[in-house]
This record gives C-alpha cells, structure tokens and sequence, in this order.
C-alpha cells in the first residue's frame, strides 16, 4: 500500500515552480515507474505513466493532477537583495518574512524582507506591505551576479503532520491530487481492467492550464479526469463555495464536466459509500478540466477536487481522508467502467 | 559562541515562560559560576569572582525571553485564538508555522485563500480577531485535551546560514545575549562580574526592574538584538543600523538616554581595538536598560546590541561578524579598571 | 539584398491595424519573393516564409499587426467616434493625428466637459474635418480603420523613432534573418502573424499549420530607463537584445533559453533577461500549440511602447539580428 504521506514528503522535496518542473517531473517518472507500466515524459516536463489493458481498441483513460506549484521569479538585484514577481496566483500578504528556496544550483537560502514593528505605527501595520516593496534577503552583501534574473523562487516550507490527520505543506496543491491518483493505482494493482490508463503529472497549471492543453492533444484520451484541490471551510471564508475537510471528495458539476460523468462519478460514490460532496462550476473550474475538456475534438471530462485549507501559501493543509475517498472513487470508477456499468 | 547562540535559539521561551532557556543555562554555567540565584520572577542572577574585586558592581544583563503567541481562546471548530506575547506585526505570521504549547504541537496560521478574497482585501492585513491557529483539530472539545488556555506558542523556524556570513533564526532577540553572557562566564575574568538573565524584557522590560533592584550595580551593560531595516525600502537613517557594520553602542532608544561616559569608553575601546561599531539612527526601540538605568538610586547603563533584520518575526537575520563585535567589546568592557569606568 | 534599415523603410510605406494586414502581408511576401524563398497566406491572413532545410522543423514569428483605432459611428457633426483595436493608454492617444487606411486624416480630442481622470475612449473622438455625417461619410465608413500618423525618424545615437515600432522592429529583423541564413539545417518557418494585438489569435493557426519542432518570437519589450522608472527590469535600451525568461503568456522553455544566452555568450554579443509582467506575446499561443512547441523569444528593447512614438536602439536590432543568426547557424537549440 503507497503511504500517503511519505508520499507527499517525497515529493516536497523537489521544488517545482511552474515553467521550472524539470527536477520533480524526474522524481515524479521515478515513483511512477513503480505502478505503471510505462513512463514517458514530453519537451514540457509533463509526465505520462502508461498502464494498458492489453485489449484492442480498449478506451483510454487519463486521470491529471498538475505538479507545479506557485512560487516566486527574482527579476533583479538591488543593494545584494533581489526583486522579484510572482509565478501563479500569491496573496502579498504571506509574504513579508517567509523563508524561501532561491533555486541556482546549489539553491540559495532566503527570507522576505519586512520592516521591524518597532518603526512602524499601528495604522501602518494596518495596511499590506506592496509587493514592489518586498525583497529576497540571501545574505548577500552587495549585488552579486550569482542570482541571474529569471531565477525561480519557492516556498521553503517542509511537510508538516498535525492532529486528526491532517498534512500541512506547501504545494499540496496539486500533489494531494497526485498522490490520489496514484493511490488509487495502487488500490487496483491486482484487479483487471478493460482500459489503458495514463496518469499525467501536468506542468504548468498554475500560470494558465499550460501543460494540461498540449497533453490532452498528444494523449487524445476517450476520458478525463482532473484531480485537484478545491478550497476547505477556513475562518473567514463564505461556507456557500467552501467544502468542510473531511466530506470527502467534491464531485465538479457544469458545464466545465461532461454531465454524463458527473452524474457516473456521483452513482459509483453512493453505491461505494463514498463520503462525497457536489461542486457546481458555473463556468471555468479552474482547473485543468477546462483545457482537457476542448482538447482537439473534445473530450469527455470529469473533475473530483480534495478539499484543501490555505490554499496558495506555504502552509496548505489538507486531511488525509479526503485524499484517501478520492483515490478510492478514482478506483472504483474505473472498475465500474471496466465492467461496462458505465458506457463511454 | 555561535553554536550556544545556536543552540539557545532553538528553545521555546516566550515571556512569561522562560523555564527551558533558564534550565539550559543553568546546567551549562554551574561549573564557571561562583553563585547563582534565582529570584521570583524567575530572572537567573549570576554571580562570578574575577581576578580582583570591584568596588562598585557591574551588572551584565541579556533577557531569556522571545516574542511568541498566548492562546486565548478555542473555537467550537477546534481552531486556537491567540494574542501576542510582545510586539509582532501580525503581517509576518500569515502562513507561518507555530508550536503551541511545551509539548511542541505543530499548528499553522492560514489564512483564507488568495483566490477567495478581493482586491480591497489584499490590501488590508487581517485583523488579530481573523487570524488562527490549525493544529487539525475539528472540534472544541478535541483542541481543549491537547491545549489550554494561556498556552503559548512560538514559530517553528529552523537555525539557517544565510549566505557567507549571517544566520537567521527565530529567537536571536536575546538568545543571542545570553550567548554572549555564556561565554564570557565561562572564561577567566578580571573583575568580579553580575550576570543576570532576565524575564519579560518583551512585555515592558518588566524582569530586569527586579532584578536591578536586587543586584543593586553601580554599572549596568545590557546585551541585546536590535531593531535593522537596512532592506531596500528603507533610505539614509531608516535603515537604523546596518548588518555586518558591527556592534550598536546604546546611545539614545525609545527606553534610555546611556550613559555618557561609557558611551565614549566603548567607543575608545572599539577605535583602539579596531573593532566595528555603529549607532542607531532611529531613536526606536528599547532594551532592558530602560528599568536598570532608573533602579533606585540610578544606574550608570550601556548597551551592547546586534544589528537583527526582521526582528519580532520568525525569522530574525543577523551577521556572525557583528556578534563577534559585540563579543569583543563586552569582554573588553567588563575588564576595564575602575578608573576607566569612573573618568 | 536589403538592409534592415531598408525593410524598415518598405513597411513603413502601408498601415497594419489588427485584421487589417493586407497591405503589409504583400510587402512581406514580395520580399520574400525577391530571395527567392517560398511563401504562403494561410486563412487568418498570416504570411508564412519558408526556407527549407533538411533539420528540425524551426518557427520564428514576429507579429506584423499593430494596435490601431476602428470607426464606430459617425455623429451629425461629423465627428467620427471609434473604438480601439488592442491596448492603449489614455493619456497616449490625446490630441495624436491617425490617418485612416485610405489616407483620410484626423485628430483624436475628447469631450471638453470630461475630466482626465473620467476620461474613456466613448468620451473621445475623431476629428476629419468634416462638418457634417454625410461628408464625412464620404470620407470614411463606420467599421473603417485607422492607425497613427507617423513616419519613421532618426534620432541621435543611432536611435529611431516611429509608431508601430512594435512590431515593425520584429518583423524586419524575421524577414531580414530568414532572408540572410547560410549555413543552417534547420527547416525555417517565418510565420508574419496577424492579430496579435487583439489576443494572440493569427500565431495560434500558424503554431497549428507549421507544426514547428521550436520557436522563437521576435517582438519588443519594455525599456526600463527612463526617468522616474522605478520598477524592476534588467532591459535597457542599447544593452542589446533581450532573451524572453517570461511573459504574461508563456514562460520561455528553458532549452530555448539556454541556447540563446549560450550563443551570446559565445558570440559576444551584448544581452539582458526580459521578464515582461504585464502583457504576452505570440509564444503564449505558440508554445501550447498541438502537443507543444519548445518556445522562446527575442525582444528588442523599445521605449514608450504602444505610444506615437516609440524609440528604439539600431544597435539592439543589429544584436537581435546577430543573435537569431548565430543560434540557428550554430545550431544550438537542443530540442
């Protein structure tokens, strides 16, 4: 049985910023060569584990989770700190005093900078810190040419296990999904299916369903599925568009996921006594669905996310549960299938 | 002395709960010390024979205690309310890693996801109210058998070498002064020497008041991390004082004018000796001395202080070189003949 | 064959509003035409060149489009209200002459009761001198376009200025390399795209019909020297060429990336890293093409960008040039 956790740990170790994934998207082909039969990876660093059933003409399947993760790129050096912009979506406001990972090789230590509170009045304290005025401190004393513009940036943040099974690391946003997938892969190892599968680690989600687009083209699948995250009920958040950690996996529902699937998704849950949740998409899910969905011809498309907490800062946080009722849908949906209760 | 700094950073001691790093201390100067103390707010007094009386104590003071997190509340949904235990900015903490309580339990503070917030929001740092700490925890009642009210918590920040010369660590204010005090108890004095680690510098300087009062010194030096802002945004004297440009003679700060004499003594010193020194150029902050110069009758006080970016956040950032400086001048101060400290 | 200088000077001739590259497709094609290379318009109007080789298949694109103004209605008095055809910034379009495709002129002005600040393009017109909606209808039609007035100058220090620099600049550097290659085995592909001002749409379809091994964009960037910058940016005018690291539309693929500043390195020819934060290029549409192309760019850097007069640096173009040569004779790209 794949452990959920180390799992996650192994792959926090790789940093992987979108555009820059090429290091994890190895460690990635490297544990997926335990489950899959075949693994191939493109220009792109997008990865693709092969499992084929052997019959002729069989469906092929392809179940996606992205690797990248959101990060930082240094654009410059002023006074031996270096400026920077972001890569994907970051709220500024997690940033002053976060430790990162400057990626040169060797990578470079770093912390944001902040001001000391003792300069500071309450109602300035009130108001965040402008990205612009932000810097990576790496202990550098003046300007240095070791740190050439363009170079990536992540969030130092290891992985963390805090009470009632919950994880907290960064970037579990996608790898929780990642790790479902492959969960569920492993859940189905001694079981015979009647279609291929290829498991796609995508890269570069997190800057626009990049990596997702030209591999729903070079895979032309009859089926897929996006695995990601979906925000958890936090303090402060509107509990209309949260999912409580915990309900299990939220079944995506609009005009993003082929009805068809959503309504197959959601019968093998119930039947499974699968612990589940609905999640209606008006529009974009943001999630690679959106792109796999058009994909040459189209494609039949489905999306199941994990419930995730603090999404987008060193400190995600997800339950174990929740990874674990979404690769066990994932593998049940894919034996009924293969038994022909669900007709492609 | 790095490595006791080191060492000494990695304890939890917010104020109020300074019980590890004293322990610590203890069992490490038990063997250098000629006598030891400790009184009821639980301030270590040290006292050290040197090579020859003093007629006039002096007292060398760092505090034991670091900003952190005290636990105020627990929701019904299991997340833990807290208040500062000294100055934070609470922008610093969003998305950082915490440790509540002695037993270290690991907890974070989120913060709603960027993708669910609106611009106007961004702008604006959360309220103390809004903020939390996860431990995992989805119920009251679960949260209440791991953690109690009045907990403290401290960040969850690895010791790091920061480029070729600087570290960053959570506690530098003031493990590193207590570092320093290490050292110089375990080496040979000349002078008889006061040592005292304080409590509850960070909630008002509230543990050296005491402690003054009770070692009754003619001169007080106090060993601190200060305030630096040498970053980008800041120009000219904002920047206070600058990392790697030496040790910070107290001259004026938010607590203390120092005094006079042992202003220009130090600095004699450090001209003599070519050791590196600066001063601040903000009158901000404050250090123990701010009780001792006062205690009764006065206190002829000085400081030592080491140059900290981003103090009072889980990731404090000073240079190896300067905390050699104030090292230096420490021991080359505590030295000095009566004469000198009385011209 | 022609300068660079004296590409320039032929598409200076016409105008090139997105979705209106006719005119500006011919004088490409006719080039290509005089060196005798192979040429085709695909159906968005996108003028590809071809220069045959037996290696891998090879895109280079620059955008021959440029940001303009279209007629949407015409008042009783003759005032010409419009709508713009890609982005701009207000303060650039006040009190700016256009010329129209067919050569009518006019000044754009805007409502004088409006204050700066509530200023908007539906506050502002187009002036033709006409005095009433029948004579100037004779003039222009609603839905005609125009583009800025301008003409190419030169300026101390080998600088030029001109409109549509952007991306004038790209094209003549795609046409003039294309047209220069020797010793080069790649199959090179100049896809002259249309409407990139408009969201990138022309690069998408000739990505797709080229089908390219790799790409690398020709477009120009922001300079980050002029007074009052304080922003971040390592492009500098007369630094030499800019290697795309990222645009709002693609991250340049880091093999692409590579064997440009290797090349440069090499060659000794001056560069800087381009971020662009604001606003994508072609290689946001290229590089997501079919099952993805391995994607980067070459930018020149260019001062006040989308205004009437964007300045540039000769010397950039000449290290562009250089650099596009140089990678693609030394075959560097390792795909």
């Amino acid at each position: 049985m794949l452990d959920i956790l180390s799992t996650i740990e192994k792959l926090c170790e790789y940093p992987s910023p979108s555009g820059f994934e090429h290091s994890a998207s190895k460690r990635v082909e490297n544990i997926m060569s335990r489950v899959m039969d075949k693994v191939e990876h493109d220009a792109f660093g997008n990865v693709y584990g092969i499992k084929k059933c052997g019959k002729k003409g069989a469906k092929c399947i392809l179940l996606d989770a992205h690797i990248d993760e959101i990060g930082l790129m240094v654009t410059g050096t002023k006074n031996g700190f270096l400026t920077f912009t972001t890569l994907g979506g970051v709220d500024p406001r997690i940033l002053p005093a976060t430790e990162v990972l400057v990626l040169t090789n060797p990578p470079r230590f770093g912390v944001i900078t902040a001001l000391p509170p003792h300069l500071q009045s309450e109602k300035e304290m009130e108001n965040a810190f402008d990205i612009e005025n932000l810097c990576i401190d790496i202990g550098a004393e003046k300007d240095e040419k070791t740190v050439p513009c363009g170079t990536p940036v992540i969030f130092s943040s290891g992985c963390v296990k805090l009470c009632e099974n919950y994880i907290s690391a960064r970037a579990l946003d996608d790898r929780g999904g990642l790790v479902a997938i492959l969960t569920a892969i492993d859940m189905l190892k001694s079981k015979k299916l009647s279609c291929d599968v290829v498991v796609l680690a995508s890269v570069q989600e997190e800057v626009g369903c990049r990596g997702a687009k030209i591999a729903g083209f070079s895979v032309n699948p009859d089926l897929a599925i996006a695995v990601d995250v979906t925000h958890a009920h936090t303090p402060g958040a509107d509990k209309t568009s949260t999912f409580k950690s915990g309900s299990g996996v939220a079944i995506g529902v609009g005009p993003n996921m082929t009805k068809k699937i959503s309504d197959a998704l959601i019968s093998v849950a119930k039947d499974k006594k699968i612990p589940h949740t609905i999640e209606v998409c008006a529009g974009h899910s943001g999630t690679n669905a959106w792109v796999l969905q058009t994909a040459r011809e189209g494609i039949a498309t489905g999306l199941l996310s994990i419930p995730l907490k603090y999404m987008h800062t060193p400190v995600e946080t997800v339950k174990k549960k929740d990874i674990e009722a979404t690769a066990k849908l994932i593998c049940e949906f894919l034996l009924n299938l293969s038994s022909g209760g669900i007709k492609l | 002395m790095i490595e006791t700094i080191k060492e000494l950073c990695n304890l939890k001691g917010t104020s109020g709960w300074e019980v590890a790093v004293r322990e610590y201390i203890k069992k490490r100067i038990k063997p250098f010390a000629t006598e030891i103390r400790e009184d009821i707010m639980g301030n270590l007094i040290v006292f050290k024979k040197g090579q020859k009386r003093r007629n006039n104590p002096f007292m060398v003071c760092a505090h034991m205690d670091e900003v952190g997190l005290i636990i105020k509340d627990i929701t019904e949904e299991g997340y833990l309310s807290f208040d500062f235990a000294g100055g934070v900015d609470r922008r610093v903490i969003i998305g950082k890693r915490v440790l509540v309580g002695e037993k270290g339990i690991p907890g974070i503070i989120g913060m709603k996801a960027v993708h669910l917030t609106t611009k106007e929001e961004r702008k604006k740092t959360p309220k103390l109210s809004e903020l939390c700490i996860d431990i995992g925890c989805e119920k009251k009642a679960a949260a209440e058998k791991l953690v109690s009210l009045g907990d403290y918590a401290v960040f969850d920040s690895p010791i790091r070498e920061l480029g070729e010369n600087k570290i960053k660590a959570r506690a530098l204010d003031d493990r590193f002064g207590c570092g320093v005090m290490l050292k110089l108890i375990e080496s040979e004095l000349s002078y008889d020497t006061f040592f005292v680690f304080t409590v509850q510098e960070e909630v008002g300087c509230r543990g050296a008041e005491i402690a003054a009062f009770g070692v009754k010194p003619d001169f007080a030096l106090v060993l601190e991390a200060t305030t630096a802002a040498d970053i980008p945004v800041s120009e000219g004297s904002n920047k206070v004082c600058v990392l790697g440009k030496g040790a910070v003679i107290g001259c004026v700060d938010g607590g203390a004018i120092y005094d006079k004499r042992l202003f220009a003594l130090l600095r004699g010193i450090a001209e003599e000796k070519g050791v590196s020194w600066q001063i601040k150029t903000r009158v901000a902050g404050a250090t123990d001395a701010r009780s001792i110069h006062v205690s009764r009758k006065g206190v002829r006080t000085t400081s030592l202080s080491l140059p900290t970016r981003y103090i009072h956040s889980p990731s404090c950032v000073a240079d190896i070189r300067d905390m050699e400086s104030v090292f230096t001048l420490a021991r080359e101060l505590i030295s000095c003949e009566e004469e000198k400290l009385n011209a | 064959m022609l300068s660079i200088k004296e590409i320039l000077d032929r598409l200076y001739k016409v105008k090139s509003p997105a979705g209106f590259e006719g005119d500006i497709a011919k004088v490409i094609s006719a080039i290509a035409k005089e060196n005798n290379l192979e040429y085709r318009t695909d159906a968005m109007g996108n003028v590809i060149v071809h220069r045959k080789g037996a290696g891998k298949k090879c895109l280079i694109d620059a955008h021959m489009d440029t940001i303009g103004f279209l007629a949407t209605y015409i008042d009783e008095k003759g005032f010409v209200r419009f709508d713009t055809l890609g982005g701009f910034d207000l303060p650039d379009i006040h009190h700016v002459t256009v010329e129209f495709l067919n050569g009518t002129c006019g000044v754009i002005s805007y409502e004088q009761k409006t204050d700066f600040k509530d200023r908007k393009v539906s506050s502002m017109f187009i002036d033709i001198g006409a005095k009433s909606e029948a004579e100037a209808k004779e003039l222009i039609l609603p839905g005609d376009a125009a583009v800025y007035a301008g003409e190419l100058r030169e300026l101390s220090n080998g600088k030029i200025s001109a409109p549509y620099l952007d991306n004038r600049i790209g094209v003549a550097v795609a046409l003039f390399v294309i047209c220069s290659l020797k010793d080069c085995e790649y199959d090179v592909y100049a896809a002259f795209t249309v409407q990139e001002e408009v969201g990138l749409r022309g690069a998408k379809t000739a990505a797709y019909g080229i089908d390219a091994d790799f790409a690398i964009v020709v477009d120009v960037t922001d300079s980050c020297d002029t007074p009052g910058f304080d922003g971040f940016g390592e492009v500098k005018m007369s630094d030499g060429a800019a290697i795309k690291i990222m645009d709002k539309a693609a991250i340049a693929h880091p093999a692409i990336v590579s064997a440009l500043c290797e090349t440069a390195e090499h060659e000794k020819i001056k560069y800087t890293r381009d971020i662009i934060t604001i606003g994508g290029t072609d290689a946001g549409s290229i590089h997501t093409s079919r099952s993805g192309v391995p994607t980067g760019g070459i930018s020149v850097p260019v001062r006040y960008i989308h205004s009437p007069c964007e300045v540039a640096d000769m010397a950039d173009i000449e290290a562009s040039v250089k650099l596009l040569v140089k990678t693609l004779e030394n075959h560097a790209v390792i795909i």
